[in-house]
């Protein structure tokens, strides 16, 4: 389902502070949580958020743009991922021949810079030494607008991103996720993987490319954060700098219209390929990261598989039929899938392990499930959690998947709202959400 | 640039009843502990290290007091994490929870290792489950180039040395109760117990709270580790392992070192090979084969190994499919073949001491990994003043002892080349051809 209609509640859970934490004209201070400010550029509708963390003189900057493989047509998966390479080329200020290489620049100041693609959104950073924000900011705001595309270029680009599909489909994990989501969600852009088909990998064009970029990269399609030992006004006052020359657009960023339609009966995906190990997959449909139903939903899945205390651990892996279980309820933007997916020991049958999944589903559906079981699953979210906030870099991870999913403030509004979820809302989202029919089932099997 | 940074302020050492209890104060609520044995695979080199994991691994099991269940029901009630594992040098164990609960957390982990019941029907479990992640990691071509490299640069017996998947999972098979029984006795002690502490902890009460759990143990000698330095090859030598529908080969080439990681040489090769393959972008390999000719998603070349007192070896990982296999990686093996005979330039020098420095300053930013940096660095014998000390050693490097350690340490000549994937005989056969043909194209040019 669309997420539009939960945005207004989500967002009135900030608190507007009283006197905004530093004022630099141009900017609006929106909101204040969690020790994250967000500002707004009001000329172009870029969005900044802030925190400061003094432990190292180091800082993370990071710009998530709200594009990804869900933003993607058939014949152009893997674009979104494509477009991300290219953006390690050139700038219009960051040119080879001018001995500004966009590759080498920072990394040769001993950055950590990377960027990834995911289904709902890209993002570009930097974690630098404190000399070196300026060069990161002028950087990712220079190539927001001011990409360089060339033909050559891409068709070497295009073999390194065929090159990483190929060490994807090395993985039985990757192989068996890719089919479970092809079977699950068949109008929903979930469809695809975020790396794309491999005919469309090697059919892009730079015109293609160029399209997709002037659709998505604009500063009002953008978060940028940064996070570290950094002076608040500073900060801002180089954000203005770079990414204030940036219009805003007057063409509307375009939606993803396409919705699943329900499902009405089991799937069933197999595989069979040379391997050494055998994996079982299943994936039921959950609403929106915005949905009142999700921090029910990721108690749900720390109960079931978050660790050695978990339903499924003690079934599966305490008892020798299994060498690992993970179950996952991560928030995306639009419906996806609640998933688990078991490692079986080996000589073990798909079958006699998806009846034991079934069973201790089917028992906490009928209530065998205690206040105790729900108090052990929040306080393990609750130190996972904490953990994000071990680096400006995983800080900034957590800000951009929030982004990613929505909203923000989702980094803190679903961790207070894990701690309140009680048993009756367990139980109500395991009814809910997990039946047989709208369940898909996946067996890889490792063949010698 | 400046760095004003400095690791010893942030941390408190005391040294007491054979442990050296170590503290990195930040102001994060979640507190991570790591503690370490020298209970690793080199001290069971007659059961392939077989013993030392599921030594390692048992102790994440019941105790003489408490099941499996009442521990792990006690732990993850409070959000606590405990784990425990092993590799070549040293047995380990990570604990993290709420600063406010690490009291509870610190006496359960000494539960643990103190009094583990080691539990026969617990210990078949186990065994299946260690078997089941062997298997596990036999499907990756990474893993098994990887493990195909350590095994033929390093003889049956030395520490580095990585058994077959299939000797190892018989011989855990065969691992008994006494076996793991009589291995934890002699191992796990408090003679050689470093143990960090991360987070918003005091270190007075984190000493404390160290002394009360593992109070009673033995204290055993500070044992010597076998270091033995394994000769080189005479000429470069190929392995290689089939696997079919691996499209990506892995490819390693590397070969043992003899330096130690206080060697005043070992910074200057470390720059040599950052030069050749660190960093994320800038490095020759990366330029030259990902860059320029879109030959691989991946490739670097770094140096590894160094876990406790071992020696380690130099290593280089790339990813190559079928079709460019053969140019792939013999541009490896020529790019090598260049920075080992002509060395870095000034240039690049200049460029890789300004990244090291920032890269110095970067690693810090991971708050919650500084306690395992801090114990990595002390069961290495790697004093903090000397990570401390690194921009300064930087500072004053220069190209000629550079080039120095390059053309000594460096013998690409001398490489074994392991790979692992899905990829014909011709392609492999074809590698000395392209190399020949780059060495000529290179001449020309």
């Amino acid at each position: 389902m669309p997420t539009v209609t939960h945005h207004s509640r989500t967002k009135s859970t900030k608190k507007k502070s009283s006197s905004a934490p530093v004022s630099v004209p141009g900017f609006v201070h929106v909101c204040t949580l969690g020790g994250v400010d967000e500002y707004l550029f009001k000329k172009n509708g870029l969005r900044v958020l802030l925190k400061r963390e003094t432990f190292a003189p180091v800082a993370t900057v990071m710009v998530t743009y709200l594009v990804g493989s869900v933003n993607e047509r058939t014949e152009q998966t893997g674009l979104a991922h494509m477009l991300e390479h290219m953006m390690f080329k050139e700038s219009a200020n960051f040119r080879r021949k001018d001995k500004r290489d966009i590759n080498e620049l920072l990394d040769k100041k001993g950055a950590r810079l990377n960027a990834s693609t995911w289904t709902d959104r890209t993002n570009y950073y930097e974690t630098v030494a404190l000399p070196f924000l300026e060069d990161a900011i002028a950087l990712e705001a220079d190539r927001m607008r001011h990409a360089i595309f060339d033909a050559k270029e891409l068709a070497s680009e295009m073999t390194v991103v065929r090159n990483e599909y190929e060490i994807v489909r090395n993985s039985p994990e990757r192989i068996l996720s890719t089919d479970m989501h092809a079977a699950a969600f068949q109008a929903h852009p979930y469809h695809h993987p975020t790396i794309g088909w491999l005919s469309d990998i090697t059919s892009y064009t730079v015109q293609k490319l160029v399209d997709f970029y002037d659709m998505y990269y604009r500063p009002d399609n953008a978060v940028v954060s940064v996070v570290g030992d950094i002076d608040l006004a500073t900060t801002l006052r180089l954000i203005k700098t770079y990414f204030g020359v940036h219009a805003k657009p007057k063409r509307p960023i375009p939606v993803v219209l396409s919705e699943e339609p329900a499902q009405e009966g089991e799937r069933r995906v197999s595989i069979v390929r040379p391997g050494t190990y055998d994996i079982l997959s299943f994936m039921w449909k959950k609403p929106s990261a915005l949905h009142p139903d999700i921090p029910a939903l990721i108690v749900l899945a720390s109960i079931l598989g978050g660790g050695h205390a978990s339903a499924l651990f003690r079934a599966l892996v305490d008892t020798g039929l299994a060498s690992d279980v993970s179950v996952s309820a991560y928030p995306f933007r639009y419906e996806s899938g609640f998933e688990i997916m078991v490692t079986l020991a080996p000589g073990v049958a798909h079958t006699t392990v998806e009846t034991i999944v079934m069973q201790t589903i089917d028992a906490i559906k009928t209530g065998e499930i205690t206040e105790t079981d729900i108090v052990r699953a929040q306080h393990m979210l609750k130190t996972a959690y904490a953990s994000e906030a071990g680096s400006t870099a995983s800080f900034s991870d957590m800000l951009c998947e929030a982004i990613a999913g929505g909203d923000w403030s989702l980094a803190f509004t679903i961790p207070k709202r894990v701690a309140t979820v009680t048993r009756e809302d367990v139980l109500t989202v395991v009814r809910t959400y997990i039946s047989d029919t709208t369940k898909t089932v996946g067996h890889y099997h490792g063949q010698s | 640039m400046t760095h004003p940074f400095s690791l010893s302020t942030h941390i408190r050492e005391t040294v007491t009843d054979g442990m050296t209890i170590l503290s990195v104060k930040t102001n994060d609520s979640l507190v991570t502990v790591v503690g370490s044995f020298p209970a690793g695979r080199m001290y069971d080199t007659a059961h392939h290290g077989a013993v030392a994991l599921l030594t390692a691994r048992m102790l994440g099991e019941s105790t003489q007091t408490r099941t499996k269940k009442e521990l792990h029901d006690t732990l993850e009630g409070m959000g606590a994490s405990v784990s425990f594992d092993s590799d070549i040098a040293r047995g380990r164990f990570f604990a993290s929870g709420l600063a406010t609960d690490m009291h509870t957390i610190l006496a359960l982990v000494g539960e643990m290792v103190r009094e583990p019941r080691f539990d026969p029907d617990e210990l078949a479990v186990m065994k299946t489950r260690v078997s089941a992640e062997i298997l596990a990691e036999s499907d990756d071509p990474k893993g098994i180039a990887r493990m195909l490299l350590a095994r033929t640069l390093f003889p049956l017996g030395h520490p580095h040395h990585i058994a077959l998947p299939a000797v190892l999972s018989e011989t855990i098979e065969h691992v008994t109760v006494d076996d793991v029984r009589t291995f934890h006795r002699a191992m796990y002690g408090r003679g050689d117990m470093i143990l960090v502490a991360g987070g918003a902890v005091r270190h007075d009460e984190f000493v404390e709270e160290c002394r009360y759990a593992f109070e009673g143990m033995p204290i055993q000698p500070v044992l010597i580790e076998n270091d033995s330095i394994v000769s080189l090859y005479e000429a470069r030598r190929f392995v290689h392992e089939h696997m079919p529908k691996k499209e990506t080969a892995s490819v390693y080439i590397g070969h043992a070192l003899s330096l130690s990681p206080t060697d005043p040489v070992f910074d200057a090769l470390s720059v040599g090979i950052h030069v050749l393959g660190g960093g994320i972008f800038a490095s020759r390999l990366n330029q030259e084969i990902r860059e320029k000719r879109g030959l691989t998603y991946h490739i670097r070349s770094s140096i590894v190994g160094y876990q406790g007192k071992l020696h380690g070896y130099w290593l280089s990982l790339a990813m190559f499919p079928e079709r460019v296999y053969a140019e792939g990686v013999a541009r490896m093996l020529y790019e090598t073949d260049i920075i080992a005979t002509r060395g870095i330039t000034t240039k690049e020098l200049t460029e890789k001491k300004d990244e090291l420095l920032g890269r110095f300053l970067t690693q810090f930013d991971n708050r919650s990994g500084l306690p395992s940096f801090v114990l990595s660095a002390y069961e290495q014998g790697v004093p903090i003043t000397h990570i401390d000390a690194y921009p300064e050693r930087m500072s004053t490097m220069t190209v000629a002892r550079v080039n120095d350690a390059l053309a000594k340490h460096l013998c690409p000549e001398q490489s074994v080349i392991a790979s692992a994937g899905d990829i014909s005989l011709l392609a492999r056969n074809g590698v000395q051809k392209e190399y020949a043909r780059i060495k000529k194209e290179s001449k020309k040019a």
